[in-house]
């Protein structure tokens, strides 16, 4: 997993509980980094797993509120670091349907290790899109964080809905209907 | 306190994080530039091998280049606008263009049709099809131009494209005047020929190699009776050739293929279905490329030829058929003819040694003379028979000439001592010793040419002359003898015809002198036989002289004095005893009377089976020996004979031979006999041979006289003497036969005929055939012959019927013959 989700998620936790927090997970955990994170860095997936368990424990709140509150503040740290993919989709779920076929390819092309979910995609009707999250990290929460924001960086309005395919959260399925 | 703490971790773990940021980032500058360096190598890479390919690319060109200057053809490549990228000086060769074509590369060539146009015979069209051309951008091949002064160019267009892109063209042009003038002069004089061939009445006809008519010209149209339109692209085999001739046909097109010409006959069927002949040469089409294309016949209709040469075919067959015949019929004389004549003229003897009345002796002189008449006609026959079949050969051996010719003369002389002519007789005294030759025929040339003198001379003189022409010991030893008279001579111009068979001076000659005309023939014939040469000088009225030139070989020896003479006065025939072998009835009786005259004691075998078996009980002195006989014939009894031990085994054994061939007389000497005897002989031949080998004996008894049935005359009677012998009950019991079965059965012969069933026909009449021939009705005999062929070959009703009602009238007569003849036989035998 890429550094810089790890330097967000911290940055994150900073912001919103102080660097005590951060502090206190990183040393409650046992990483095989020693919590030392660098952007440009790739380190074990358990260590993100670790570290959001540790927050929720510290916290009291479920993890899964923590992994969408996480994908919301992530997104604009991707559309400030990849605007062109932004700009070269016109609304929100045109950038959801490129994400597989158009960002990853240029993702993979940037970093050759990177280990990418897979979101197939279908158009139900002009204002519905069917995305289907597939991923052994089981962060399909994470990814309902970014598609809210995406819709909030877009202005515009969607309810989704969510359905878990499989039940370790492999596979999801996001029903997403533009309002 | 843990503020600080955690301050101080935070600032450790930034810390660290900054340098494990700075090693990432300096592995990535590493990987970077190493990328960059990989990158740098396999970018020179493709520059080198881009130049390389630069290279290539510029050769080609240039071969290219150099390949289309040098073309056999004027080449003109243009771009797109019609600017000229290559040109070569051929090209500027046919289009009168002056300048150097690398100088003309880049010219606009938008004008040029235009500039050019005149050199054609239509200006305007050269014009107007380049533009067409130029428009259409599609490929022309080998399209031909008349130019003004009457070349001729063949031009090529190819357009040049990159896919959808045009890149230009290409123009290329022949000058084919040469080409196209020889082709044409070679069609005007195929067509000549052609033409010339089709009015020589020769079928002209071309096939491709399928065997499909490509070309049937009017000629051989006419003579298969079809249109060219009918035969044109018909397979030639189905439409014309009977099927019996495919085969033929098919060895021919194999050596067609194979480029060889061939003549062959076939047949050929015609529209209506009728055959002709046709007589085809054949040869193969060759193209310019040298392959062949079909081949061409001549046809020539030898249809006529054909039929006259099956004709002819047929006319030869039957004439050797009839040769043949001839030859078997000649041959059957000899042993048919002479053996009754034997008898006749034997009897003839033996008769006029019974005391005859005056009256009985002189019609005795006249049998005899006629007999002997019919035995030297029979013998010229049979002679020239022998030496047309080349069966006569010669013998060479040692004889005293002068007393051969001598003796001659002195016979004649006796002869015709009643008649006033003087026999001069004048020999050469060089001729000293005996010559090696053939003195029998000699003696038959000598006898000829006496006997012919003697037969045209009326009174004055016949002169013998025999003259040595080269020295003695000469070889070879040329001897010529001259044979003159003072008879009525021979006019010049008949001088060639009378050594012709059959051919006398005139016919007037033949009533007056007699004689078969074949004396003269046979003397050429056996003067051929030996080298020599004859030759006649006379004149009508002045006598003639025949001139014979022989070559013999001087054998250095002299002669003694004649050791038959001596035998025939030294010894007689007492004690002797002789064993007679003859299975003819006739025969015998002839011999066992002669024996009986002479008083030699005698005895008969009927075979050579007995001869043997009578030779192991008693012993004789000699044995005569007859060759064809039932059982075993003479040479296995000789063989045998000299085969066993005893007294008899060295015997002399004498021949009786019917035959005078030389092959028979061979045989015999080769089974071990010791001389012959040619039937028939007389009894002083007889006696001669005996009196050699045992002694002559006293004639003095009384002869047997037997009695001898005589057939009616219109019936073949030499054929039922030799059927029946004196056998009258046989011969009674096959007339009564014949009679009872097949007069009956003739009678069927007429239905067969009228309901035309040819098949009985000839079954009925081969049947019939024999018949006929046991009672003497040799002439029906023959009929049915006819008929029968006839009936199997080529049966004629017409003809038939003819032959039937002759045949009846025949028949009715014969039988009447039969009839008496029947009851006269009965008469004899109730007797």
């Amino acid at each position: 997993m890429k550094g810089m989700v790890f330097t967000s998620f911290l940055d994150l936790v900073e912001e919103k509980f102080g660097y005590e927090m951060v502090d206190r997970i990183l040393l409650s955990c046992d990483l095989p980094s020693k919590g030392v994170y660098t952007s440009v860095g790739t380190y074990e997936h358990s260590e993100m797993v670790q570290l959001v368990t540790a927050l929720s424990k510290e916290t009291q709140v479920p993890v899964s509120d923590l992994l969408k509150t996480y994908g919301n503040y992530f997104f604009p740290i991707l559309s400030n670091g990849y605007p062109q993919f932004i700009t070269e989709a016109p609304s929100a779920l045109d950038l959801l349907e490129r994400i597989e076929h158009h960002i990853h390819v240029e993702v993979i092309k940037l970093y050759p290790d990177a280990e990418l979910p897979r979101f197939d995609t279908r158009r139900i009707d002009a204002q519905t899109l069917e995305l289907v999250y597939h991923s052994k990290r089981k962060m399909a929460d994470f990814a309902e964080g970014l598609i809210l924001s995406t819709f909030e960086h877009y202005k515009e309005q969607a309810q989704i809905e969510r359905e878990d395919i499989t039940e370790d959260g492999s596979v999801v399925r996001f029903v997403i209907r533009k309002a | 306190m843990s503020e600080i703490e955690i301050l101080k971790r935070r600032v450790e773990r930034e810390l660290r994080a900054r340098k494990e940021a700075e090693r990432i980032l300096e592995d990535k500058a590493q990987e970077l530039y190493l990328a960059n360096n990989s990158l740098r190598v396999l970018n020179e890479n493709l520059e080198l091998r881009i130049s390389e390919r630069t290279v290539d690319l510029t050769a080609e060109q240039m071969r290219l280049s150099a390949l289309i200057t040098n073309l056999d053809s004027g080449i003109l490549l243009e771009d797109e606008r019609r600017h000229i990228v290559i040109v070569n000086q051929l090209f500027c060769t046919l289009f009168h263009i002056p300048a150097p074509p690398q100088f003309l590369i880049g010219t606009d060539c938008s004008n040029s049709a235009e500039l050019s146009k005149s050199l054609f015979a239509e200006p305007d069209a050269f014009v107007q099809r380049i533009n067409e051309i130029l428009h259409k951008r599609e490929l022309v091949l080998n399209e031909s131009l008349s130019l003004a002064n009457g070349q001729i160019y063949q031009r090529t267009f190819i357009p040049l494209f990159d896919g959808q892109r045009y890149l230009g063209h290409l123009w290329k042009y022949n000058d084919v005047s040469e080409a196209v003038h020889a082709g044409e002069e070679l069609r005007r004089s195929e067509d000549k020929y052609r033409g010339i061939i089709e009015n020589m009445e020769l079928g002209l006809m071309e096939v491709d190699n399928q065997g499909r008519i490509v070309r049937p010209y009017p000629r051989f149209c006419q003579m298969v009776g079809y249109e060219p339109e009918e035969l044109e692209g018909q397979d030639a085999v189905e439409i014309l050739l009977p099927p019996e001739f495919i085969s033929v046909l098919d060895r021919q097109t194999e050596d067609r293929m194979e480029g060889k010409a061939g003549v062959y006959e076939i047949q050929l069927r015609k529209k209506d279905g009728s055959l002709i002949w046709a007589m085809i040469s054949g040869a193969p089409i060759v193209d310019l490329a040298g392959d062949i294309v079909g081949s061409i016949g001549i046809h020539y209709d030898v249809t006529r030829q054909k039929l006259l040469q099956q004709e002819l075919e047929e006319a030869r067959k039957r004439a050797e058929a009839a040769q043949e015949a001839e030859k078997q019929f000649l041959a059957n004389m000899s042993h048919e003819i002479r053996t009754p004549l034997n008898a006749i003229i034997g009897m003839a003897h033996l008769l006029a040694d019974t005391n005859p009345t005056e009256e009985q002796t002189e019609y005795l002189g006249i049998l005899k003379s006629s007999a002997e008449m019919l035995r030297i006609l029979i013998s010229d026959v049979l002679d020239l028979s022998k030496i047309r079949a080349g069966k006569m050969e010669t013998q060479a051996k040692d004889f005293d000439l002068p007393d051969l010719i001598r003796s001659m003369v002195k016979s004649l002389q006796l002869r015709i001592e009643d008649k006033p002519i003087k026999v001069l007789l004048d020999i050469d005294p060089k001729i000293k010793n005996l010559v090696t030759g053939d003195d029998l025929l000699l003696h038959q040339i000598m006898a000829n040419l006496l006997g012919n003198a003697e037969k045209f001379t009326a009174n004055g003189e016949i002169k013998v002359q025999v003259a040595q022409e080269t020295e003695p010991e000469t070889h070879p030893l040329w001897i010529r003898i001259s044979v003159s008279d003072t008879g009525i001579g021979i006019p010049p111009e008949k001088h060639d015809l009378i050594f012709q068979s059959f051919r006398q001076v005139d016919g007037d000659t033949k009533r007056k002198f007699g004689g078969t005309g074949l004396g003269l023939a046979i003397t050429k014939q056996l003067v051929d036989l030996q080298g020599g040469t004859i030759e006649l000088i006379s004149e009508l009225g002045a006598g003639a002289q025949f001139i014979v030139r022989l070559p013999y070989i001087d054998s250095g020896v002299i002669p003694i004095s004649d050791k038959l003479m001596e035998a025939k006065q030294s010894l007689h025939t007492h004690g002797k005893r002789i064993l007679v072998v003859e299975d003819n009835y006739m025969n015998r009786k002839y011999i066992g009377t002669l024996l009986r005259k002479w008083n030699v004691e005698h005895e008969f075998a009927f075979n050579g089976r007995e001869a043997v078996e009578k030779t192991q009980e008693w012993v004789y002195d000699l044995i005569l020996m007859d060759i064809q006989m039932p059982e075993m014939d003479g040479y296995e009894a000789t063989i045998a004979i000299r085969n066993q031990e005893g007294p008899n085994q060295s015997i002399p054994i004498l021949a009786l031979t019917a035959s005078a061939m030389m092959s028979q007389k061979d045989k015999a000497f080769s089974a071990g006999m010791d001389d012959y005897l040619s039937k028939p002989f007389k009894p002083s031949q007889l006696f001669e041979k005996m009196a050699f080998y045992m002694g002559a004996g006293d004639v003095s008894n009384e002869p047997h006289v037997p009695e001898i049935f005589t057939f009616d005359a219109r019936l073949d009677q030499q054929m039922l003497y030799a059927l029946y012998g004196d056998d009258l009950d046989y011969a009674h019991e096959m007339f009564d036969m014949f009679l009872n079965t097949a007069a009956v059965e003739f009678r069927e012969i007429r239905p067969k005929v009228e309901t035309e069933n040819w098949l009985e026909l000839a079954r009925l009449a081969h049947k019939l055939k024999p018949s006929f021939g046991m009672v003497g009705l040799c002439s029906l005999e023959k009929m049915m012959d006819r008929i029968e062929t006839d009936a199997k070959t080529d049966p004629n009703p017409d003809a038939l019927k003819l032959d039937l009602l002759q045949a009846e009238q025949y028949f009715e007569e014969g039988c009447l013959v039969v009839q008496s003849e029947l009851h006269r036989i009965g008469r004899i035998l109730k007797k």
